[in-house]
């Protein structure tokens, strides 16, 4: 008997309704958001070393920016009244969030760019990640490096050198974790800046069918009860032209070191950025480079897909706001926001 | 028609070719003899004759953004910042430190180089056509006729490739095959984890280094003896038939091939040497191209590949630029401490470039304008030749084609390059276009 030709599952219910409160243009390209908490505003960071302040409650926003950076604006997080910035010119920058003036900028991560910034949920930590390959705590308010975060690898297994694409905390604040190139996420004890889980995601790293050997960890998030640890990015296919390839989730009971859900995705695209919702196992994954151009909700627990939201436009970067009821994504030329209303369940 | 006595290749020579490798073989048994690394004064007398030319080849196409034309700070600059160069006024990319350090002691840099847009063999054959009666010469085998000693036991011609670069071979057209590559083509990388370069064999030396265990040396000297006889009097009136002249040849070519076998064993060198090459496969065949290039292989291409980033651009040049960084620059410091620098003539050559403008896959497409260096023998370091606009959309200054550029590299080597050569059917044709004038800003 001839195998039956597998079938896609009918698409889920939505689990949201999604109103866009506003679609900004601006003159480069946005890789990183950070919202300001109890308003519509977000700040963000451009390819060309400007940051950008946002607010979407504007009938016609026009952002205020100010330049920042000598290369891109590539990490951004607000830690209690500062914005703290990290950039491709190997600076992490501490700006009063509030008036926009500068207080301090070091040049760190070893000359190497720094490629993410996140804060702890208190505000006190600032978390930063380079292609150094080390993670680095500050303390949020005096800019005193606390720990360095070593224990990923500097080259890949091609003995070419690797890349630290992210660090996020999680929502307890204790936990924070790095994930890299070679698809290894390693979790740190936040107060003692020591290693305490480690985990390699199989399909995250790999070699596409022209002989390039690379992929990546480019965007992690802890489920809000801090248990998972999601990992995104691309199975490779032909990463020179992203095509016959999946953005890829994979999430990990990272305490066990286990891989508990596979969620490949079809569309040609990386997975740039992801962001839980605070309440729901609900995944607000963003594809970047390739062809996604949209937001796709994925349902972690039961590794499927929910929902998805257009933005005709690839995306670099999400935030959620506390409560899960707006959701801001910044991409290629275009920052967008969008309203979030849970639908009762059927 | 110029032809120079050492560089003359008639049938007299390649006769003394066979004669050399057989009496070679006959007498001492073949390998030590005929490997000029273990006979220094052979090798120091090499040293300072011949010229010779070491090229690494950028197939799909390296870009110039990310690498000697950067441009920070634009919209097209991409994320990685420049860095001042010991030329003084000269930037580079920051993935370059190595270069950038030494830069004024061999090289000079050319940043207004035209290119071919597209993937079709055009570049390395200089704009000739690839179609029609006559099959022109890509540059390497044109070096390797004209660099080569018919006396020398070893190849004439080498290239490694790294992964890709089947579509890039080099091909000797109406010259005959005899100056076509021993092609060198690793096993394929490991699509799997757990990835293991060490593990993965990429080759270092040709297949035909051996015969078969089928055949013993005997047996392949006799069939010789025997094809040789038969095609004397099918020679006659044929001296100058490229095609019969290459089958001739050949099997002094395999001869050669396997008594140099040592000369493409990294394991012959210090554990020193070999660890400032590195461990990638573009750092072992670099160590085995400089092995090649001492013993006095005429032409030597080392293929590192695959550039051709139409996605994810920035994130392949952040690890295979300061690979290539890297490598160069040991390269380049090899040659001099062993005196080779003088004589060889180093090439970094991309099949194309890169455009200004950033795709939706954050890539970089095909670009017909590319920066390209040329460091050692008969280069004036120190040189960056040409420029580009602000945002590198296009050549601002002395634009350099082909042609010239491939006159640049023959006159850095001592060959001129307006030479008449015969093609097959008896008619002159110069090595580069009649007119072509070579950069001479970057020539000694």
């Amino acid at each position: 008997m001839n195998a039956q030709p597998k079938k896609d599952p009918p698409p889920a219910a939505p689990v949201v309704d999604v109103k866009l409160v506003r679609e900004v243009g601006v003159g480069c390209d946005l890789l990183a958001v950070a919202g300001i908490p109890g308003t519509a505003k977000a700040f963000a960071g451009g390819t060309d070393g400007k940051i950008y302040l946002i607010d979407f409650d504007e009938a016609k926003p026009n952002p205020v920016t100010w330049a920042a950076h000598t290369g891109y604006v590539s990490g951004l997080a607000l830690a209690g009244k500062y914005l703290v910035s990290g950039g491709s010119d190997h600076q992490l920058i501490w700006w009063d969030a509030e008036t926009r003036e500068k207080v301090r900028g070091l040049e760190t991560h070893d000359k190497k760019w720094v490629r993410s910034v996140a804060a702890s949920p208190d505000g006190k930590l600032v978390a930063s990640a380079g292609d150094d390959m080390v993670g680095r705590l500050w303390d949020a308010t005096s800019g005193k490096l606390i720990h360095e975060l070593k224990g990923h690898d500097k080259l890949t297994p091609y003995q070419l050198a690797s890349k630290l694409y992210c660090v996020r905390f999680s929502p307890d604040g204790k936990h924070l974790a790095t994930g890299d190139q070679t698809g290894t996420a390693v979790v740190w004890d936040a107060a003692g800046g020591k290693e305490v889980g480690r985990v390699r995601a199989p399909n995250l790293y790999t070699s596409d069918t022209n002989g390039h050997t690379y992929g990546g960890i480019r965007a992690l998030a802890f489920s809000p009860d801090g248990t998972r640890l999601a990992l995104a990015g691309n199975i490779a296919g032909d990463t020179s032209t992203i095509t016959n390839s999946k953005a890829l989730v994979q999430a990990f009971d990272w305490k066990a070191g286990k891989m508990t859900q596979d969620i490949p995705v079809k569309v040609n695209a990386f997975f740039e950025a992801v962001a839980f919702h605070p309440k729901e196992p609900w995944l607000f994954a963003a594809t970047g480079a390739g062809e996604g151009k949209k937001v796709v909700i994925l349902d972690v627990e039961k590794a499927s897909v929910l929902q998805e939201i257009t933005s005709n436009t690839p995306l670099f970067d999400v935030a959620l706001n506390a409560v899960g009821d707006t959701l801001v994504a910044v991409g290629r030329k275009k920052a967008f926001c969008w309203r979030l209303t849970r639908r009762d369940p059927q | 028609m110029a032809r120079s006595s050492q560089t003359c290749h008639s049938a007299e020579h390649f006769v003394d070719r066979r004669a050399f490798l057989s009496a070679g073989a006959a007498f001492v048994g073949g390998v030590s003899a005929l490997n000029p690394l273990a006979t220094p004064a052979l090798a120091k007398d090499m040293a300072r004759k011949q010229k010779r030319v070491l090229m690494i080849f950028l197939n799909g196409g390296m870009s110039q953004f990310e690498s000697w034309d950067p441009k920070p700070g634009t919209a097209t600059g991409g994320p990685f910042q420049s860095i001042q160069s010991s030329i003084p006024g000269y930037r580079v990319s920051e993935l370059m430190p190595k270069m950038a350090a030494c830069l004024h002691k061999h090289t000079a840099v050319i940043r207004s180089q035209l290119a071919s847009g597209d993937h079709n063999d055009f570049t390395i054959f200089g704009g000739k056509p690839r179609t029609g009666p006559v099959r022109y010469p890509s540059l390497g085998p044109m070096l390797a006729r004209e660099l080569a000693d018919p006396k020398s036991p070893v190849p004439y011609h080498v290239m490694f490739t790294n992964y890709l670069g089947a579509n890039f071979f080099e091909n000797a057209g109406f010259l005959g095959t005899i100056w076509d590559p021993i092609n060198i083509t690793p096993e394929s990388v490991p699509a799997k984890p757990p990835f293991s370069v060490a593990g993965s064999k990429h080759r270092l030396a040709p297949p035909a280094n051996k015969l078969p265990d089928s055949l013993t040396d005997q047996d392949h000297r006799e069939r010789e003896a025997l094809r040789a006889e038969l095609a004397k009097r099918f020679g006659t009136g044929r001296e100058r038939d490229g095609v019969l002249l290459s089958h001739g040849g050949a099997y002094g070519r395999v001869r050669g091939l396997m008594e140099s076998a040592k000369l493409f064993d990294i394991e012959q060198e210090s554990k020193s040497t070999r660890d400032k090459y590195g461990s990638t496969p573009f750092g072992e065949q670099a160590l085995v191209a400089r092995r090649l290039i001492e013993a006095g292989v005429p032409y030597v291409r080392v293929n590192r590949g695959w550039w051709d980033h139409h996605g994810q651009n920035f994130e392949f040049h952040q690890e295979m630029v300061p690979e290539l960084d890297h490598i160069l620059s040991v390269l380049l410091d090899d040659l001099k401490d062993r005196g080779l620098l003088d004589d060889t003539l180093v090439v970094t050559f991309s099949e194309m470039g890169r455009t200004p403008g950033i795709n939706n896959n954050n890539g970089r497409d095909h670009f017909a304008r590319m920066s390209v260096t040329l460091s050692g023998c008969g280069v004036k370091p120190g040189v960056v030749h040409g420029s580009t606009t602000a945002d590198g959309g296009n050549i601002a200054k002395d634009p350099v084609s082909l042609q010239q550029f491939f006159a640049t590299v023959m006159k850095a080597v001592g060959i001129d390059h307006q030479k008449e050569i015969t093609n097959s059917d008896g008619r002159p044709v110069p090595l580069t276009d009649y007119g072509t004038e070579p950069v001479a800003a970057v020539l000694a």
